[in-house]
């Protein structure tokens, strides 16, 4: 009876809990999912995550290939970002060609991470090689709010990456990858993880599920790095002005936690 | 080379796989003959521990995460569910699969976002080896999608990905005429044969020999798909089926253990 009633009325199923100031998880409005994070279980990628918001569940992982570097920064390397939707996360995402949404966020990655590596670090040598880092993020399970679970995987992941030991052989002018050798942990300029809130009837919801973004009004992301700096922000639909200052402030405080569970986890 | 994707970011178009200093294995390391013991001790007809754990994706109908060893792979299944396109009606039901490796399952290589031939063919393999088992008559006008992401590629990748369409198919109480087990072997001259290979002993390149990959319906004595890369002697081939069956059986146990467990009934 409750399932149907969710299905055909979703909005006045969630004002019914809104009322109680309790959303449909038991959750008290203002607070967010159980966070789930492992780091390096992927002994193929050079560094990868795992994370878990509730049930969206979202991997990251990082290879690295040798590239001639950019006639521009000779002394520079690559980061490539993308983010795959596939099939298996959500009925909504089909086989084939990645959805809007995926393009959309792919695109975010990118901006978001331009400058979070120190690219000289990837150059093995100017003008000739540099490591190309392809910093990939799949989502398996999608229940909502799985940027928020994408940015940190992505951090996690490359926070517990290690670029692997090279050796240049002068004979036969090739650079190679030493697995002997000691690698270098990967230098980062700072840390960004996201917080995203919806609104729905004039109230802010922070990290909202599947159902949840189905309904709502308008929502607010906002990127911040460990030091409490906003990195990014970006809103769509429609947001009441006086709801936005008090987001952002949420946003910080709750970012400072998902900080804290970074470190703990991928240590120093 | 890497294709020109308008709908990721590709990186640099010569970006190339970095060479390796010293191959991990030297001829005279591998397993070839009967002496030399396997890289990670195990008997000839060895299995890896198995593990294995349905329900995971909480957004589909069916889904389950096997490992063995360490291949994991994911599989999730939707459906059934009405076709879209009117052309595609039809009186039994339709198949369809999306196999995907993660951009940094692979050791070896990256594996680009976008599905590769390989990935097609082997879907399309998973796809028609489905579409014997589960009893397409009983959905008529509609289709499954089975979807399987490899998130690590270490040996027997096609074969695991058959047994985890399989248990996920189950999970999705979608109505299959029995389990579908895989298992690979890899054969080389000398005449031995090992069972459930790692990706090192699957992909050696210094000797001849042959792959093998088996799925068989253990409770009906069937085989559903069967490939064979490389080059074999008939008398070896009847052996190499044969070892393959008795894995396939094997792991059929302890996957048919794992269900009762799990679901509480018992399949096939």
């Amino acid at each position: 009876m409750a399932d149907d009633f969710k299905v055909a009325q979703p909005h006045q199923y969630h004002r019914l809990f809104l009322r109680e100031s309790i959303r449909p998880d038991g959750r008290a409005v203002t607070s967010c999912r159980d966070i789930k994070l492992h780091v390096n279980s992927i002994s193929t990628a050079l560094g990868s995550s795992m994370v878990c918001f509730g049930d969206t569940r979202v991997i990251a992982g990082i290879k690295g290939r040798f590239a001639q570097p950019d006639i521009d920064r000779p002394g520079e390397g690559f980061v490539v970002p993308n983010v795959t939707l596939p099939s298996l996360c959500n009925s909504k995402y089909r086989p084939g060609m990645p959805s809007d949404t995926a393009v959309a966020m792919s695109c975010r990655l990118a901006a978001v991470l331009d400058k979070v590596v120190d690219k000289t670090q990837l150059c093995v040598r100017p003008g000739k090689t540099s490591w190309c880092l392809y910093v990939d993020a799949v989502c398996l399970n999608d229940d909502g709010n799985v940027w928020d679970a994408l940015l940190l995987a992505t951090s996690a992941a490359l926070k517990s990456a290690t670029l692997p030991a090279t050796q240049y052989s002068a004979e036969t002018d090739v650079v190679a990858v030493d697995r002997d050798g000691e690698g270098v942990k990967l230098k980062l300029n700072y840390l960004p993880v996201s917080v995203t809130l919806s609104v729905f009837d004039g109230t802010t919801i922070p990290d909202p599920t599947g159902a949840e973004e189905r309904i709502e009004e308008g929502s607010v992301t906002c990127c911040v790095d460990q030091k409490g700096a906003i990195r990014a922000v970006w809103s769509s639909g429609h947001l009441p002005d006086e709801l936005i200052s008090g987001t952002l402030k949420y946003a910080v405080t709750r970012a400072d936690i998902l900080c804290s569970i970074l470190q703990k986890v991928t240590g120093d | 080379m890497p294709q020109v994707d308008p709908k990721r970011n590709c990186g640099p178009e010569d970006a190339y796989e970095p060479p390796i200093l010293r191959p991990t294995k030297t001829k005279d390391q591998l397993p070839e003959v009967e002496e030399k013991p396997r890289p990670d001790g195990r008997r000839n007809d060895q299995l890896r521990p198995f593990y294995m754990k349905t329900g995971i994706i909480t957004k589909a109908q069916g889904s389950v995460y096997i490992e063995q060893g360490q291949t994991k792979v994911v599989a999730a299944v939707y459906g059934p569910k009405e076709v879209l396109k009117r052309e595609d009606f039809s009186l039994k039901g339709k198949v369809m699969c999306e196999f995907k490796y993660m951009p940094f399952s692979r050791a070896a290589t990256y594996s680009e976002p976008r599905q590769t031939f390989e990935e097609k063919v082997i879907s399309k393999t998973i796809a028609e080896a489905m579409e014997g088992v589960i009893i397409l008559s009983k959905f008529p006008k509609s289709e499954v999608l089975i979807s399987i992401q490899m998130i690590e590629d270490d040996g027997g990748t096609l074969s695991l990905a058959m047994t985890a369409a399989s248990v996920a198919l189950i999970d999705a109480k979608i109505e299959v005429r029995d389990l579908v087990i895989g298992c690979t072997i890899r054969f080389y001259n000398g005449g031995r044969i090992l069972v459930d290979p790692t990706a090192e002993e699957e992909h050696t390149k210094t000797s001849e020999g042959a792959g093998f990959h088996l799925a068989v319906m253990p409770s009906l004595s069937q085989v559903t798909a069967l490939k064979q890369a490389g080059k074999i002697e008939q008398g070896q081939a009847r052996e190499c089926i044969e070892a393959c069956w008795e894995g396939c059986l094997r792991i059929a146990t302890a996957v048919k253990k794992l269900l009762e467990e799990t679901l509480g009934e018992q399949p096939g």
